[in-house]
């Protein structure tokens, strides 16, 4: 029985001349005719993962893979692809016409999931057909594996565990314990005296409000700008805070960059709430929220070329 | 395509794109858009084809190719700087293709004249020609020879019979998990996950070999 591809979330992939090469590379490395035709479907499907995760924005990395190693294809039917800090991916190629995807039982082990990349007689195309978390068996039809979007969200979430160890602790200030990188607004403004570009507003009754920041460079990809991201949380009740979030210039810049996002999301990267820089903003400000302690939120900032995203638990 | 349709088409090409523009970049949402746009630019049938009579028809596919994964990584990446009010989404890809990653990709795939690309039935069928001992056999040779006793000794606990060594040279005659794991009256786990971690140890040990020879 043949899936209907169109019914469901696909991507296809031009095999380029490129991803040819590196196939016919790796499979003169192998005399027995089984395993070079399984070298270059393997490689081709490797290929097919890895361009389309890189127009996702997702990086990857092959040095370190079997599937990128003679010796290692030798012994092993493996298709592997890493993504750094999550772990690695299994590409599984998958014939024309076929409606099983083969995963040999040396592949059962360190993966975060496999993907069914399905060519065309011309190995012209991969299609991504979908993927699945764990498997327990050599074969498995391809109207099991879930769809692409299940893939990004199962990729998100570990990227978000990743994350949460990395987790910006806001209580923890009122302890003045800042997390590596940030700062207590005061220490700041002793070291960066002169750089400063912005002034704060000496209020009154601060003293169940703790501030930090953290000094953000974006060296290469804004053209030597230099930002602060700074945070005040004020205790109002033992179960509530409120929290103010700027994005200021560092340096000698005046202003913000033009079209600088900066955005707060849920934990599962819904949109609270943004605000934009536009020319001539000496500073931009979320507006003013509250949380419970152990509350959790991800601050974006962003523009059409990069995104830098912090985590924090109130 | 009718028109009724394909005014359909650019209207929920404009829908995507717009909604891609408002995500931002590497969020999860940003990506499922993106995969559903390319996806429906793909199947709209209406991706242009610039210079068709001037190339053999293999070389045609091959630099359309290069230029399609070149096309959708510029769209994914750089979908912000689509103007809705300046063309319909399908205009935009079509002159991006037509005026830009097509030109591109010809000296891209003229210069790669010599890389041998294979089909399945070449892949099925092509004999083995190439003379220098292939990587396959020397390490066949070394499983086999074993000469420091290493790949015999390393056993399944518990199933001396069972040697990296017997698990290697039943894999390399293309026996399945499953008739490997019956012989030695092991599960098919067991049997693989031990030879992964075999693997993972020998690995340098028998690269270092392969070097050398």
């Amino acid at each position: 029985m043949l899936t209907n591809h169109q019914e469901r979330l696909t991507f296809t992939v031009p095999l380029t001349l490129e991803n040819h090469s590196l196939a016919q590379a790796f499979r003169r490395q192998q005399s027995d005719s089984t395993l070079r035709k399984q070298v270059y479907l393997n490689t081709l499907a490797v290929c097919a993962v890895r361009y389309y995760l890189c127009c996702m924005g997702i990086e990857t990395n092959c040095e370190n893979c079997s599937s990128w190693n003679s010796v290692a294809q030798s012994f092993m039917d493996v298709a592997d692809l890493e993504i750094p800090q999550l772990g690695k991916l299994e590409c599984r190629p998958i014939l024309p016409n076929s409606d099983i995807v083969r995963i040999p039982a040396e592949t059962w082990y360190d993966r975060i999931g496999y993907i069914g990349v399905q060519f065309d007689e011309a190995l012209r195309e991969g299609t991504l057909l979908g993927f699945v978390k764990n498997v327990a068996s050599c074969e498995l039809p391809i109207r099991q594996l879930l769809s692409l979007e299940d893939l990004l969200i199962h990729l998100d979430e570990l990227q978000q565990t990743a994350l949460s160890r990395m987790q910006v602790n806001l209580s923890q200030w009122f302890e003045n314990v800042f997390a590596p990188g940030w700062q207590s607004l005061e220490a700041l403004l002793t070291a960066n005296v002169s750089q400063l570009a912005f002034s704060v507003r000496n209020e009154t009754n601060i003293t169940n409000t703790v501030r930090g920041a953290k000094l953000i460079d974006l060296g290469l990809q804004l053209g030597q700008i230099s930002l602060a991201l700074l945070i005040a949380i004020t205790q109002e009740a033992k179960e509530s805070r409120c929290i103010t979030i700027q994005l200021h210039p560092m340096t000698s810049n005046k202003f913000l960059p033009n079209s600088l996002k900066l955005v707060l999301m849920s934990t599962k990267s819904e949109i609270i709430q943004e605000v934009h820089s536009r020319s001539m903003d000496n500073y931009i400000q979320l507006k003013r929220f509250r949380g419970k302690p152990g509350e959790q939120f991800t601050i974006c900032i962003t523009n059409n070329e990069f995104t830098l995203t912090e985590n924090f638990v109130i | 395509m009718d028109n009724t349709r394909s005014k359909e088409l650019d209207l929920e090409l404009l829908k995507l794109a717009l909604l891609a523009q408002q995500q931002p970049v590497k969020t999860i949402k940003r990506q499922l858009v993106l995969t559903r746009l390319v996806n429906e630019i793909k199947l709209s049938g209406r991706l242009c084809h610039p210079q068709r009579n001037q190339f053999s028809a293999r070389l045609y596919e091959e630099i359309y190719n290069e230029a399609l994964q070149e096309l959708w990584l510029y769209i994914c990446q750089n979908i912000h700087k689509y103007e809705p009010e300046r063309a319909s989404v399908i205009v935009w890809v079509n002159v991006l293709l037509e005026r830009r990653f097509f030109r591109e990709a010809i000296p891209k795939v003229l210069g790669k004249a010599s890389v041998e690309r294979m089909n399945l039935s070449e892949l099925e069928n092509t004999p083995y020609l190439e003379e220098p001992p292939a990587l396959t056999e020397v390490l066949r040779e070394y499983i086999e020879n074993d000469p420091e006793n290493l790949f015999k000794k390393e056993h399944i606990e518990k199933y001396p019979s069972a040697t990296f060594q017997a698990l290697a040279q039943r894999r390399f005659k293309g026996k399945s998990w499953k008739e490997i794991a019956a012989e030695f009256e092991v599960k098919i786990p067991t049997a693989s996950s031990f030879y992964y971690r075999c693997i993972d140890k020998f690995q340098s040990k028998i690269r270092e070999h392969c070097v050398n020879c």
